[in-house]
Formats: structure tokens, C-alpha cells, sequence
């Protein structure tokens, strides 16, 4: 592809440039290869992202699209890893492009990794995984397109002579990804990367197929092909692992499940909430809109689990009538605080909406996450109720599977819709405590604020990097 | 050289909310340490509590926390370094790669 003169993209004039000037010159940019692509360009914007993580794409469910670069990018008196991640982030959102006019496909097996990818198989970085996530095909294609496009901006069109070195940089850490790979996952590793999204995908389709009607956001939406979803995602409950399976009908679930769906739902709705405060600030106020709606659909929800659980449960977490056929017993019941989910006091969604959206982003406990996010960073787990069909019994020969298939099994026994109460009042007062948070005037970010830590917040609320 | 006791650390992982896939494929492949990572790695299955190791000069808190690895990961990466099998060349650069900041995108 011929690449365009932007003339801010130089080194030379980018250190000249206020940071308004150089996102201006890299919407420029993603605005000229989108229309090369034959796609519609996605706004650019730079956030402060996990330290670690250089940009991210995300498209949503009506087809619109951003791309957020890391502040750091912008701040760096170089243009380079600005315009290279900006040029990886977009061929993602080529790759989408692709998978929804599959006619501009390359060839087939482009086409299926894609449409895989897209639909469930993406593999988001968990600190075991690295390689995977690495040597996916998307991410290769990404990565080469990238490099490929810099040589041709930098080399070719914009004759930078500082580029050269970064270049050097950059072939370096492409070398040392094939490298870790190789000790990963072997030689093969791009196949078996392959074969990993292959079977995210079918164990997601598995888990769609076994209930077709479930509405939960673990799937995204009854439509495969309209999920929302981030690259680079690996903590969002909603996106993750291609969703946790809905129950079914015949079985009541355990406390303990209902309090984990109640989690996942609660830390859903902060993410979407914060982020919709972000898009406002920015200015995209559609996508703001579509993100209350979102944060309605899961108030509501909310409401359904909590009727649901409380016509099985009493306020001990023990179940109302004896029913032998219930998943779990009482001795496994989950008898900690349940403030959140009461939603006679939804105490940090309401606080949010009370206070400033400075105090509103701090998220409510979610246990998911900080387990998530200490077994990531530091190999720590924190202590949880052992689930005794796990830890008590004797794993035999085939135990790995065993205990993959029981675990499956547990996680595909959820039909949140199954019994469909009335909203309750209030989870209707919850849910106007979500429109005024949302149409709350933003403040000014305090510029005294540490960039690190807003950094960490980041990290917590979008669940980018790790 | 030991084994890592592979069912215990997928339960291990499982429980700590990690993918099946992302644990299987992360087992699959994972080799025999050497026997002075023994006691960490028996510690960490046992409260992961990520212990003070240090190898060949490299602690294993700096490659979790520059490369965003989980312990294992990290254990796995600094067990190469004590490969008898490297020449120092392939020492060097394993070395300079699990102590290099890993970024994502």
C-alpha cells in the first residue's frame, strides 16, 4: 500500500507537535488506509492504558469501532511505536472488516482464522498463555502488516533517518517472540496457536448450540456474529473465554454459582459504565448511549438473579425447601456479604451516582478479578472455597480431562432466563441510579493524578493487558 | 530433574479462574526443571505464595513483573537458563529476552 505524506509523522515536526496535533495526524492516517481498506475509519483517541498494553481495538454491536493508544505513545518524543501500534490496531479492524464481506478475503483459510477469531477464538494474554495469544493468526497478520506499512511510511515515503534505529528495535522484539514461541509451544507454534482459537471457537459454539436462547452477556448476543469485543482483553467476564454457558432449566444453580453470575454481572456493569463516562468525554456520545442501554439490559438482569436466587435461597444462603436435586449442598454455600447484589443497597453503583465519576470508578470488590489479576502479575491466588467435587477426589489417569470435563459441566448449567421474574423496584431504582451516574457532567481529569495509577485503574476497568 | 506434579498445578490454575484450553496447552509442553527449583515450585503449589528465587543472577519477581507472566511462566523461563545444553551464546539471549519488557497490543 502506498502510504501517505503526513508530514507530522516525521520525527523532526512530531516533537514540535502538541499532543492535539499528533493525534490529529494519526486519525489522518487511520482515516487514509481505512479508505484504502474500503472500511469505515475508526476514531483514535489515546487513553492511559495498562503500562504494558499499546493500544487496543474494540468494535461493538452496530458495527462502530475505536482504537485507543496508550498515552504514553503520544507522550514519547518518537512517532513511531504511535504510528506502529496505531497501523496494527487498524488492520484488526480490517481483519473485522474481512470477516463481514467475506468476499475480500485472501483466500479461505484467511477467512475461517478470522471469522474464528472474531466469533469467540481471539486469545486474550493471561500470563500463562503469552505465546498463544502471540502467535494467533490475527495477531501475526497484525504484527507483519504493521511492520511492513512502517517500512513503507518511514523508509519509503517519509525518508525519516531516525527510523532506522527503532526499525533495528522492532525486528528485535519480533525475533524474540518467535523465540519464546518456539520454547512455548515448538516449532509449529503458529499451527497449534491455530488449532488453540479453533477450539475457544467450538467450545464457544458448543455452549451457544447447547442454549440456544440464553440472552446473557457471556455470550454476547444471539447473534455470533454481532459480539462486542476488545483485542487485548483478557479480564472482561462478559468477552472472556468466550463467556461463561448459561444454566439450564432442569436444576436449580448452587448460592455459590448465583453470587459468581451476580459478580460477573456487577464488574460488567462497571466496565461498561466507566467506559460509556470515557466515550462521553471523548465525545461519542452514540457509543455512550449504547453502553447505558447495555447497563440497563444488565440492571435488569441483576434483578432476574437476585429474584431467582432469593425465591431458592433464604437470606442465610440455605435453601428454602428441601430439593434433592439441587446442584451443590449446603455445607458449599457462600455465606459472605451480599451488599452488592441487595438492591436495597447497591452501595457502589449508587455511591458512583452520588458522588463525583472520580470516586465512581472505583469498581466494587470483585473477586474474579483480583484473583484474575494476582495470579497474572505475581503467580498468587488468593484463597478460595475449595469446590470439593474438585479437590477431594483422586485424580486417576485421565484426570486432567475429568476434571476439565466437570468443570465444563458445571459452568454449562445456567439458565439465568429459565425463570423470568418481574423487575423489582429496585433494581428499577438501581436502574435510574445508572441514568444519572451516566448523565453526569465529566470533570476535568486533576492533572496531579499519577499516571501510573491511572494507568492501574485502566487496567481494572477495561481489563486490558493484565 | 523433576517433574512438576502437572494434575495438582492444573487444579491450581483451574481454580484460579484460569481457561482450560490456556492450562492445557501451557502443561502440555512444560518440561522437567531442574532439581534447585524444586522446593519453590513444591512451596507455590502448596499456598501460591511466590517465593525469593533467584537464577543465574535473574529474580523471578523481575521476569513476572517485566514480562506479565504468571510464576510457572516465569519458573518454566528461568529453568532454561540453567540448561546445560545452551551454548552462552543462546544463554545470553534467553537471558536478555526473559528480562526484556514485554508489551501488548
Amino acid at each position: 500500500m502506498i502510504m501517505p505524506n503526513i508530514v507530522n509523522l516525521r520525527k523532526e515536526n512530531w516533537l514540535k507537535c502538541t499532543d492535539e496535533q499528533r493525534l490529529e495526524a494519526l486519525n489522518q492516517l487511520e482515516g487514509y488506509i481505512a479508505g484504502q481498506e474500503g472500511r469505515a475509519p475508526c476514531p483514535v483517541s489515546s487513553n492511559w492504558l495498562e503500562p504494558r498494553t499499546r493500544g487496543v481495538h474494540q468494535y461493538f454491536n452496530d458495527g462502530r469501532e475505536s482504537i485507543e493508544l496508550n498515552t504514553s505513545l503520544l507522550a514519547s518524543d518518537e512517532p513511531y511505536q504511535a504510528v506502529e501500534t496505531l497501523l496494527h490496531e487498524g488492520r484488526h479492524s480490517y481483519q473485522h472488516h474481512v470477516v463481514n464481506h467475506p468476499e475480500l478475503a485472501e483466500n479461505e483459510q484467511q477467512l475461517r482464522d478470522w471469522t474464528m477469531s472474531q466469533e469467540g477464538g481471539y486469545i486474550r494474554p493471561d500470563g500463562l498463555n503469552n505465546s498463544l495469544y502471540a502467535s494467533q493468526p490475527t495477531e501475526v497478520d497484525a504484527r507483519a502488516i504493521a511492520r511492513s506499512r512502517m517500512d513503507s511510511l518511514y523508509g519509503s515515503e517519509l525518508k525519516d533517518e531516525y527510523y532506522q534505529g527503532y526499525k533495528a528495535q522492532k525486528e528485535q522484539e519480533a525475533a524474540d517472540i518467535v523465540e519464546e514461541a518456539k520454547q512455548d509451544l515448538g516449532e509449529d507454534y503458529e499451527q497449534v496457536a491455530r488449532e488453540a482459537v479453533q477450539e475457544q471457537y467450538q467450545q464457544l459454539q458448543e455452549a451457544q448450540e447447547a442454549q440456544p436462547l440464553a440472552t446473557s452477556p457471556y455470550l454476547g448476543t444471539n447473534s455470533k456474529s454481532e459480539n462486542s469485543q476488545i483485542e487485548t482483553n483478557p479480564m472482561n467476564p462478559s468477552l472472556d473465554k468466550g463467556g461463561n454457558p448459561a444454566p439450564s432449566p432442569e436444576k436449580p444453580l448452587s448460592y455459590e454459582t448465583y453470587n459468581q453470575l451476580r459478580d460477573d454481572d456487577l464488574n460488567y456493569f462497571e466496565q461498561i459504565r466507566d467506559h460509556a463516562e470515557l466515550m462521553r468525554q471523548k465525545g461519542y456520545t452514540d457509543i455512550a448511549d449504547e453502553e447505558q442501554a447495555e447497563m440497563q439490559r444488565t440492571v435488569e438482569r441483576l434483578g432476574k438473579l437476585q429474584k431467582e436466587r432469593d425465591h431458592i435461597y433464604n437470606l442465610n444462603g440455605k435453601p428454602r425447601g428441601a430439593d434433592p436435586s439441587q446442584e451443590n449442598p449446603t455445607e458449599q454455600i457462600d455465606n459472605r456479604s451480599d451488599q452488592t447484589l441487595d438492591l436495597g443497597e447497591p452501595e457502589s453503583i449508587a455511591h458512583a451516582a452520588e458522588t463525583s465519576p472520580v470516586d465512581a470508578v472505583n469498581p466494587p470488590e470483585d473477586l474474579t478479578q483480583e484473583v484474575i489479576s494476582n495470579t497474572n502479575q505475581e503467580g498468587n491466588t488468593i484463597p478460595s472455597a475449595p469446590d470439593e467435587s474438585q479437590t477431594g477426589e483422586d485424580l486417576g489417569e485421565n484426570a486432567l480431562e475429568q476434571n476439565a470435563a466437570s468443570n465444563l459441566e458445571e459452568t454449562t448449567e445456567t439458565p439465568l432466563e429459565a425463570a423470568s421474574p418481574e423487575i423489582s423496584a429496585e433494581t428499577e431504582a438501581l436502574s435510574q441510579t445508572t441514568n444519572a451516574n451516566i448523565s453526569e457532567p465529566q470533570p476535568e481529569v486533576n492533572s496531579d493524578t499519577d499516571p501510573g495509577a491511572e494507568a492501574e485503574d485502566e487496567t481494572y476497568r477495561y481489563g486490558l493487558g493484565f | 530433574m523433576f517433574q512438576v506434579d502437572k494434575q495438582r498445578a492444573y487444579r491450581v490454575l483451574l481454580e484460579s479462574g484460569f481457561d482450560k484450553i490456556s492450562i492445557e496447552s501451557f502443561l502440555k509442553n512444560f518440561p522437567a526443571l531442574d532439581d534447585s527449583l524444586r522446593t519453590p515450585v513444591e512451596e507455590w503449589l502448596e499456598n501460591q505464595q511466590v517465593p525469593e528465587l533467584v537464577v543465574d543472577g535473574v529474580s523471578i519477581q523481575d521476569v513476572i513483573e517485566k514480562r506479565r507472566s504468571h510464576f510457572l511462566k516465569a519458573i518454566r523461563d528461568l529453568n532454561r537458563l540453567l540448561d546445560p545444553n545452551l551454548t552462552p551464546e543462546q544463554h545470553d539471549n534467553w537471558k536478555r529476552i526473559i528480562t526484556t519488557p514485554r508489551f501488548y497490543e
